[in-house]
C-alpha cells in the first residue's frame, strides 16, 4: 500500500464558525481524499461552559474526530497547521502533530484558531519543526520514521494551502468579508 | 430628661413609650408592673408553609459530530510514463538535462530568473470558470503545484520555463478548450508540448493531432524533441497510402498535420472511429474565415479537447475570435455580442501575455518608422499611376467593385518599392545605408516584402552583404539548410524573406535588425514577421525599421493599421469603450477618396 500522510486544517470564521479541511495525499503530494465539515458553531452554552478550551474541543474532538473517521484511507500521519486540532488524540487513536510554520492564506476573516490542547513538546525532524503533546512522548519516533521516508523536495508546508483553498472553493460563504 | 427617670444614679429612658405593645402596661417606678401578672391574650395565626421548588437544567455536552462531505480522487492518474512511450523514447532524457537547443539558445535568457525547480516557487493549477460539479473543481484545487509534479514525475527540461509559461501550463492543463494567445516569441510551443506531454503521463490523454501550417512541421518535431524527448511523435506525410496507413495507426500519442493535408485526407477523418483526445490547432488564424474548407474540415474533427494556439486571435476584426471559438465551442460567440461582451465571455478561456509584461529582462524593440521621400522617378511614376488609376476606378461607376481598388493599391505599393522605368528605390538607398552600418559591427538583418520579385531586386545590388532567400520559390526541402548557412556563415548578414514563408515559427533571436521593405495588411502579421528576431533568447535589443514613402498610399495604410491595432488592445485589455471593429469597407474606398457604389438592381 502506498504510503500516504494526512494534512488537517480547522479554520475559523467570525460569522460562520469553523470549518475543517482534511487532505490525503499519497508520497508525492497527489490528493487521494479530502473531506471537510459543513460550517460548526459551537453554542452560548459550550463556549461557556469550554471556555479556554473551547478550541481544542471544536477543532480536535468535534471537527479532527469527525474528518479522520470518515476517511477511508488511514494515514500514517496526521499533521495540522492548527495545534488545537492536537486534542483529537484524546478521543481517537491518531499519530498527530503540529507542523510549525508561517501559514499563508489567513486574512482576519479566516484564521487558525489559537486555542490550545494542553502543554506540547517541541520535535525538530530535519528540516521540520513540530510540536506534540507533552503527554504523547512516543509519538516522535513513529513521526520522525515517516517523515523520513518522504522525499527531499516534499514541502511539508504546501498541502496546508490547497486545504484552504479547497475549504474556500466548498464554502463560498467564507470567502465573504 | 427628668429626674423621674433618675434612680440611683441610674438613668432610665422612656423605654415604654418606644414599644408597641398590645398590652397596656403601666410602668412604675421600680420598673415593674402590676399588670404583667395577668394572662396573656394572644391570637394565633396558622400559615401553610409550602415545600421549595428545585428545577433542574440539564445541558447536553456531548454533541454530534459536525456533518463532512468527501471525495475520493483516482491515484491511477499518478505521473507514470508508459512502458511502450520511454521504450520508444531517450531513456537518459528522463534524468539527464537535454542538449540546449540550437536555434533558440535562451539559455542566457534564462539564467537570469529563477525557473520552474526553484523551491519557493509554485505553479497552482485553476478549475475552469465554466466547471460546475464540486467535486471536478477540487481535484483541481487539490494538484500539487506543476513544480511539484514535474519533480515528482522526474520531468526534465533543457532549461527551467519561465515563471509566465509555468501558469501557461497551468492554464491549458484542465481546460477542453482554451486559446492561448501569447504575443509571438513567447513559447507557446513550449507551453503546448509541456502541457500535452504532463497530460499522456498522467493517462489524461492518449491521442493527439497537432495541426500546423506546413512549413512549420519541421519546427514542431524539433521541439517536442526537446521539450518532450520520451514522447513518440508521427508527422502524418507521404502519399495518400502511407498517409492512411498513418491515420490508422492508433498506438501513436502525437500525431502532427499541415492544414492543406487535412483537406486532402478529409475522407479518412470523416472516419466515425477516428477520434482524438485533443486537436491543437497552431497559428489558428488559420480558421478565421468560416466558411473556408480547412476551418470546416477542422470544426468537423471528432475530439475531446480543443486547443488554438495564436498570437493573433483577431488580424482584422472580432469575427476572426468568432470563428476561432466555433471550432473550440459552437455558438458560444455570436456575430451580434458587442464587444465588451465577448471579451467577458472569453475571458476564461483565453490567455493572452505580451513580453513587456512578462519579459522584463528581455531587451527591448525599437520600432522607427523610416518616412521616406520618393525619388524624382518614383514620384513621377507614382503620382501618373495614382490620378490615372483614380480616374479609371472613378469612370468604372458601378461595376467597380472592392478588388479593383486593391488592385491600384498593389501597384502604387510596388512602385514606392521600386520605379518601374528607371528601377530607383528611395527604399532601398536607406537599405543599402543602413547594412553597410550592420554588416560592418558583425550583425545580421531580416528585410521582409510582400513580393519576392521585390526580394530579388533587393539581392542584387546587395550582394556584399550575402543575402540569403527565404520565400515561397524555395523549396521546402532547402529551407532549413538556408536558415542553417545564414546563421552559421559570417559573411551572411542578409535574409530576404517574404511575409508568407517567413513570419511565422521561425527562431531568428540572433538577428537585431528587421526591416519591413514594404507593409502587410495587417499589423498581427508584421508583428509575427518582426517577432521572429525579437524572442527569448535575443540578447540584445532588436531595431525594426518600417519604411513608408511619405504622402503616399502606404501612409494612408498605415493610419487604418494603427486602428486595427486600437480594436486588438481595446479587446485584450479591457480599455475603455469599443471603437472601430477594423477595416471597413468604406475605409478601403476611402483610401482614394471614392465613393462605394450603389448595388445595381437587374430586371429579373
Amino acid at each position: 500500500m502506498t504510503a500516504s500522510l494526512g494534512f488537517l486544517s480547522v479554520r475559523r470564521h467570525p460569522e460562520h464558525g469553523y470549518f475543517g479541511g482534511y487532505l490525503i495525499t499519497n508520497h508525492v503530494a497527489r490528493p487521494l481524499e479530502f473531506h471537510c465539515t459543513m460550517p460548526v458553531r459551537p453554542s452560548r452554552a459550550q463556549m461557556l461552559l469550554y471556555g479556554p478550551t473551547i478550541d481544542a474541543f471544536v477543532c480536535g474532538e468535534q471537527i479532527a474526530k469527525a474528518l479522520v473517521g470518515k476517511a477511508k484511507v488511514k494515514p500514517t500521519v496526521v499533521l495540522t497547521d492548527c495545534s488545537a486540532v492536537l486534542a483529537l488524540s484524546s478521543v481517537c487513536a491518531v499519530h498527530s502533530a503540529h507542523l510549525q510554520f508561517e501559514p499563508g492564506g489567513e486574512t482576519s476573516n479566516f484564521h487558525i484558531p489559537q486555542g490550545s490542547p494542553g502543554e506540547l513538546q517541541s520535535l525538530h525532524i530535519e528540516p521540520w519543526h513540530l510540536s506534540i503533546l507533552a503527554a504523547q512522548p512516543e509519538l516522535e519516533t513513529p513521526l520522525t520514521a515517516c517523515l523520513s521516508q518522504l522525499g527531499s523536495n516534499f514541502d511539508l508546508t504546501e498541502p496546508f494551502q490547497r486545504v484552504v483553498d479547497a475549504l474556500l472553493e466548498a464554502h463560498p460563504i467564507a470567502k465573504a468579508a | 430628661m427628668n429626674s423621674e427617670n433618675n434612680w440611683a444614679g441610674i438613668e432610665f429612658y422612656e423605654a415604654t413609650s418606644s414599644i408597641a405593645s398590645p398590652l397596656n402596661v403601666e410602668a412604675l417606678a421600680t420598673g415593674w408592673s402590676n399588670q404583667l401578672g395577668r394572662s396573656l391574650d394572644i391570637d394565633l395565626h396558622s400559615s401553610e408553609v409550602l415545600p421549595l421548588s428545585v428545577e433542574c437544567l440539564s445541558i447536553r455536552l456531548q454533541s454530534k459530530l459536525p456533518a463532512t462531505i468527501g471525495f475520493t480522487f483516482p491515484e491511477a492518474t499518478e505521473f507514470v510514463a508508459p512502458a511502450d512511450v520511454t521504450q520508444q523514447g531517450t531513456a537518459a532524457s528522463r534524468t539527464q538535462p537535454a542538449a540546449p537547443p540550437t536555434s533558440s539558445s535562451a539559455s542566457d535568457q534564462r539564467g537570469k530568473h529563477s525557473g520552474a525547480s526553484s523551491q519557493n516557487k509554485r505553479t497552482r493549477i485553476a478549475p475552469p470558470a465554466d466547471l460546475v460539479k464540486l467535486e471536478d473543481r477540487l481535484y483541481f484545487v487539490l494538484q500539487p503545484p506543476l513544480e511539484a509534479l514535474m519533480s515528482s514525475a522526474q520531468l526534465t527540461f533543457p532549461f527551467d520555463p519561465f515563471p509566465y509559461q509555468m501558469e501557461g501550463i497551468a492554464f491549458l492543463f484542465p481546460r477542453e478548450t482554451a486559446i492561448l494567445a501569447d504575443e509571438m516569441g513567447l513559447g507557446k510551443t513550449m507551453q503546448a508540448i509541456t502541457t500535452i506531454r504532463m497530460l499522456l503521463l498522467a493517462g489524461q490523454l492518449r491521442n493527439v493531432l497537432l495541426v500546423c501550417p506546413k512549413p512549420l512541421v519541421t519546427n514542431w518535431v524539433r521541439e517536442f524533441r526537446q521539450w518532450a524527448p520520451e514522447i513518440p511523435v508521427t508527422v502524418i506525410e507521404g502519399d495518400a497510402t502511407k498517409r492512411n496507413w498513418i491515420w490508422q495507426q492508433h498506438n501513436t500519442p502525437v500525431r502532427i498535420a499541415n492544414y492543406e493535408l487535412l483537406m486532402r485526407d478529409k475522407a479518412i477523418l470523416d472516419d466515425p472511429n477516428a477520434h482524438f483526445d485533443l486537436v491543437v490547432l497552431d497559428e489558428a488564424q488559420r480558421i478565421k474565415n468560416r466558411n473556408s474548407t480547412t476551418a470546416q474540415i477542422v470544426r468537423a474533427l471528432p475530439r475531446g479537447r480543443s486547443w488554438a494556439l495564436t498570437g493573433t486571435p483577431i488580424e482584422n476584426s472580432v469575427e476572426d475570435l468568432i470563428n476561432i471559438f466555433e471550432f473550440l465551442s459552437p455558438g458560444y460567440l455570436r456575430s451580434e455580442m458587442n464587444l465588451k461582451s465577448i471579451s467577458l465571455a472569453t475571458r476564461d478561456h483565453i490567455l493572452r501575455r505580451t513580453k513587456d509584461k512578462v519579459l522584463t529582462e528581455m531587451p527591448p524593440k525599437m520600432v522607427r518608422d523610416a518616412e521616406l521621400e520618393l525619388s524624382p522617378a518614383q514620384y513621377d511614376s507614382y503620382r501618373t499611376a495614382e490620378d490615372e488609376g483614380v480616374v479609371q476606378l472613378s469612370d468604372m461607376g458601378e461595376t467597380l467593385t472592392i478588388q479593383h481598388v486593391f488592385e491600384l493599391v498593389l501597384r502604387l505599393k510596388q512602385i514606392c518599392n521600386f520605379d518601374p522605368a528607371s528601377g530607383s528605390s528611395c527604399k532601398l538607398e536607406r537599405l543599402e545605408a543602413d547594412m553597410e552600418e550592420i554588416a560592418a559591427s558583425g550583425q545580421k538583418a531580416i528585410v521582409f516584402s510582400q513580393w519576392v520579385e521585390t526580394l530579388e531586386k533587393i539581392a542584387e545590388p546587395l550582394q556584399r552583404f550575402g543575402p540569403m532567400q527565404y520565400h515561397g520559390r524555395i523549396p521546402s526541402s532547402k529551407r532549413d539548410a538556408v536558415l542553417a548557412q545564414f546563421k552559421e556563415d559570417p559573411s551572411k548578414h542578409l535574409i530576404l524573406m517574404s511575409y508568407g514563408a517567413g513570419s511565422v515559427g521561425l527562431n531568428l533571436q540572433f538577428c537585431h535588425y528587421v526591416f519591413l521593405f514594404d507593409r502587410w495588411w495587417n499589423p498581427a502579421v508584421e508583428d509575427q514577421a518582426i517577432n521572429r528576431a525579437h524572442r527569448i533568447g535575443v540578447s540584445a535589443p532588436v531595431t525594426v525599421t518600417r519604411m513608408m514613402a511619405a504622402d503616399t498610399i502606404e501612409q494612408r495604410i498605415h493610419e487604418v493599421l494603427e486602428q486595427k491595432r486600437d480594436l486588438f488592445n481595446q479587446l485584450f485589455a479591457d480599455a475603455g469603450p469599443p471603437r472601430s471593429t477594423g477595416l471597413s469597407q468604406d475605409e478601403i474606398f476611402g483610401l482614394f477618396n471614392l465613393a462605394i457604389p450603389k448595388p445595381v438592381k437587374h430586371a429579373a
